[in-house]
């Protein structure tokens, strides 16, 4: 079992709502012993009666979150948090408005920092009023806040019209990139986080349940299949499955247990020690719209593996 | 026991009784303590034949002297910028790589742009350059790597950087060469993108990763080197540089500096430092250069026996190596790129091999280390060993400040951050309560020890008057910002630091550095005298009238030896390096 930290980073331009959703997540009760890093305690706005303790650069609340400000080099810090002894059982960090959320994404790549900690999402902020105005330059950042996201949440959809939702999803938003919309300063919260804390045989639900139209679908297969062909089927799944997880049955590697995790547009996969009983793949996604159609996912599944047989 | 300062070429002739040139009429400041000021200085065979008085002077002088009247300008010895880069400043600049040119290029516009250079640039083994925007891949729903750029150019290596700079993509051609391939392991500043299950890179590197392809790239081209140079040595000659270290060269960049002093077109003496570690560019045949192929390229004029270290970090993201803890952190001290051991051994073998150490320590922490292997290294060596550089010394340990004068340490000192402004507050706030102790110019100089400055472009302006300044003042020379930023020097020892104490870090204090007779004839005129104004908002504004090297004009705006037999050979237009003034 894959035991690293999931992390979430949440990015998005000045304005565009960031600090509401880490005080929502910060006071919410998830269940989750969360460690948020932020740019700026200025704006996080706790309600005293929940900080337990309040260190310079730290803040402890009582329903188990710890909260810190980036300070100095990153890398560092997170070794540091990492190798504390104390590890947090999940991390947030909140990037600044004016920050390359990539950038912050890539350390945990290196070497040293991957072994405790598994990016989870990035989930990317957008305010659907302001964007457009923005300078070039602020714009060709919205531009790698964008490209690095997972997820985007747009934001202020309650504050224009339908159809300007719709043309800034076709002017910014990629393809293949989910984007949920706020309403009225909420954003659902409740698919963000990692609520399967980790396990990819635990369901994928939230604890609470999720919001109204959200759906989730199992399948198995005892048959084996190709690398290309998992691949080839589970990057084809559509927007409206945010988050997917299981392990495969790959032909090319019979022996070991291979997890998959999709959020959003990130999909992983990463081998696993060996089968524990007898080999089988199994897949739970949670999503909107198609999963509605039952069976979509046995369907989609079966079509796209028949296309690409395992050699 | 003959003096060197008397050493001349066995061939050349005596020669007449009289100057070649004399200089009169001045308010002539000599950093010669025992003769501060001169009005007049007679030259001969490229060294002061004599410092004095217009009428001391006048015996000197022949029907075949070349006399110029300073009609009282102030003139001083040139200046030595201790550290500095124009080649990391324009070699890229001019090294004509792939330039997609558009913001944000779409895909299609990349590999038209890439095609196309390819096609124009048959001779080049490699495509290298800018850009690519992640971003508007996933619009085109494009993934950016090898089999993006294999689909059109297979065979040809090819490395393109994105818009931020975070990664490179590179194709199957350039990840062969560069020799990474699934087992590679990834750098600790950086990782390869890999397939999770078969850890095939997909030809995306990010950020340390990159320099894995730029190591198997050819250096940038001769032509970049030697205008990034000849560049960057006519606008410090045409600011009053007389002397100057390169810091960070490779075979290459020190056959553009060669080339460039054999056409005789090096206006400045240069001591270059051979690179220590690939971090910033890779250095072929380091051994070799250390071993003694560094002699080679040995002139009048240049240098290469030196070696830059890179000790530790940088302030802003707080990598500076420090004694204690950053503030507000429990046990973060920055970062040393080096272990001690290797520190000790290595300042120990380039001391045995004459090679002059120029260790970039930001941290104090860094500098104690410095320090202690430079003890070390005289405990093996013995004492006269050479004079050890501690590059910026951004922070010190008031402990150590003393050890720089007993040890024979050279603290250089960095512009950058010397001056309130957006950029220091902001890029140094890290430091916290210890910002008003960093550069402590006033504290090494009390302590008996010699200070130098560098300007290290492009961290800061190749202009050294800007530093100049702020030495003096400790405040912004624009007015920028209000506030002073530490302890300040007088103008006296300002001026020193930058003329005698430079000679003495490179080893010539004895026959450079001051106008003395005897020495070489180093000279710079100003339109103003330093001594006699307010130093604040005043001196980095300073024009340089006249540069002199070994007795050869290498600056001369007004003419004035225009039609003579010291009318400069460099009259190529001087670069617009300097920041615009408010």
């Amino acid at each position: 079992m894959d035991t690293r930290v999931p992390v979430t980073i949440v990015a998005g331009f000045l304005g565009s709502g960031k600090t509401t959703l880490i005080n929502t997540l910060l006071q919410g009760d998830h269940g989750l012993n969360i460690t948020v890093l932020v740019n700026d305690f200025g704006a996080v706005n706790i309600d005293a009666d929940l900080i337990l303790k309040r260190e310079r650069e730290v803040m402890e609340l009582s329903n188990g979150c710890v909260c810190c400000s980036i300070q100095s080099d990153m890398v560092a810090q997170l070794q540091a948090l990492f190798r504390s002894g104390n590890s947090p059982e999940y991390l947030l960090i909140e990037a600044s408005g004016v920050s390359q959320p990539g950038r912050i994404a890539s350390v945990f790549g290196y070497p040293q920092l991957r072994n405790y900690a598994r990016l989870d999402a990035v989930v990317t902020l957008l305010d659907v009023k302001n964007t457009d105005v923005l300078s070039n330059n602020c714009q060709q950042l919205v531009q790698a806040q964008i490209e690095a996201a997972d997820i985007a949440v747009l934001t202020k959809t309650d504050l224009v019209q339908p159809q300007q939702v719709a043309d800034f999803r076709a002017r910014w938003l990629f393809p293949n990139l989910p984007a949920f919309e706020a309403s009225i300063g909420q954003v659902p919260v409740q698919f963000l986080l990692d609520t399967g804390r980790h396990d990819p045989e635990n369901a994928v639900l939230p604890q609470s349940r999720p919001a109204a139209g959200f759906r989730s679908q199992i399948w198995s297969a005892q048959e084996p299949f190709s690398y290309a062909s998992f691949k080839s089927a589970l990057g084809s799944l559509p927007n409206s499955v945010f988050r997917s997880k299981g392990v495969l049955f790959c032909a090319d590697f019979p022996e070991t247990r291979i997890v998959f995790q999709k959020v959003g547009s990130r999909i992983e996969f990463h081998k696993d020690g060996l089968w524990r009983g007898a080999p089988e793949t199994r897949l739970v996604a949670i999503g909107e719209d198609g999963l509605a159609q039952d069976g979509f996912l046995q369907t989609h599944m079966e079509q796209f593996l028949a296309a690409h047989p395992h050699p | 026991m003959v003096s060197s300062v008397g050493i001349r070429s066995t061939n050349t002739p005596e020669g007449l009784p009289a100057a070649d040139m004399v200089l009169r009429n001045g308010r002539i400041y000599t950093v010669d303590q025992d003769q501060p000021w001169a009005e007049a200085v007679a030259i001969k065979h490229g060294r002061f034949m004599a410092v004095g008085s217009n009428a001391e002077i006048e015996p000197l002088i022949a029907d075949y002297t070349h006399v110029h009247d300073l009609n009282g300008a102030f003139a001083m010895p040139g200046l030595y910028d201790m550290h500095t880069h124009p080649d990391l400043a324009l070699g890229p600049k001019y090294s004509d790589y792939l330039d997609v040119g558009l913001e944000t290029p779409s895909p299609d516009q990349v590999r038209e742009a890439t095609l196309r250079y390819a096609t124009e640039n048959p001779d080049r083994e490699w495509i290298f350059g800018k850009h690519f925007v992640h971003y508007a891949f996933r619009k085109a729903g494009l993934k950016p790597g090898r089999d993006w750029l294999d689909s059109f150019i297979p065979d040809r290596p090819v490395a393109i950087m994105d818009r931020m700079w975070g990664s490179c993509m590179a194709n199957s051609k350039a990840l062969e060469l560069a020799g990474v391939s699934k087992d590679t392991v990834d750098p600790n500043n950086g990782y390869i993108v890999r397939d999770p299950l078969t850890g095939e890179p997909d030809g995306i590197l990010v950020d340390g990763a990159y320099a894995l392809i730029m190591a198997a790239m050819p250096p940038p081209p001769m032509h970049a080197l030697t205008r990034a140079y000849r560049e960057g040595a006519r606008f410090q000659s045409a600011r009053g540089v007389v002397a100057t270290k390169y810091v960070h060269v490779c075979e290459r960049r020190l056959d553009a500096l060669r080339a460039i002093d054999l056409e005789g077109e090096l206006p400045v003496r240069v001591e270059a430092a051979i690179s220590w570690q690939d971090d910033i560019f890779p250095v072929r045949r380091r051994w070799e250069l250390l071993a003694g192929e560094r002699h080679y390229y040995r002139s009048k004029r240049l240098n290469a026996n030196a070696v830059k270290f890179h000790f530790d970090g940088t302030a802003e993201p707080r990598t500076s190596y420090l004694i204690t803890p950053w503030p507000n952190e429990k046990t973060w001290q920055g970062s040393l790129n080096l272990t001690p051991e290797h520190i000790y051994d290595m300042v120990a073998e380039m001391d045995r091999k004459r090679i002059r150490v120029i260790a970039h320590c930001t941290g104090d922490g860094a500098s104690d280390i410095f320090l202690d292997a430079v003890a070390e290294c005289r405990r093996r060596n013995g004492s006269g060993g050479m004079r050890h550089q501690c590059a910026h010394s951004t922070l010190l340990d008031e402990g150590n400040l003393a050890r720089f004068a007993e040890l024979d340490v050279i603290a250089e000192f960095s512009p950058v951050g010397w001056f309130p402004s957006e950029f220091t507050i902001g890029a140094r706030s890290s430091f916290g309560e210890r910002l008003q102790e960093a550069y402590n110019v006033r504290g090494v100089l009390d302590a008996g020890g010699v200070t130098v400055m560098g300007t290290d472009w492009p961290v800061s302006s190749i202009d050294p008057w800007f530093g100049f300044e702020t030495l003096v003042t400790r405040e912004n020379p624009r007015g920028e910002m209000e506030g002073k930023l530490g302890r300040s020097i007088t103008p006296q020892e300002a001026i020193r630091m930058l003329t005698l104490n430079g000679a003495y870090a490179m080893g010539c204090e004895d026959v450079s550095g001051s106008i003395t007779a005897g020495k070489t004839a180093d000279l710079i005129v100003l339109d103003r005298n330093l001594l006699e104004i307010d130093a604040k908002g005043n001196w980095h504004k300073s024009q340089v009238h006249l540069t002199m090297v070994d007795g050869e004009i290498v600056h001369d705006p007004k003419g004035w030896m225009q039609g003579t037999d010291f009318e400069s050979r460099i009259t190529s237009p001087v670069p617009d390096f300097t920041p615009v003034d408010i």
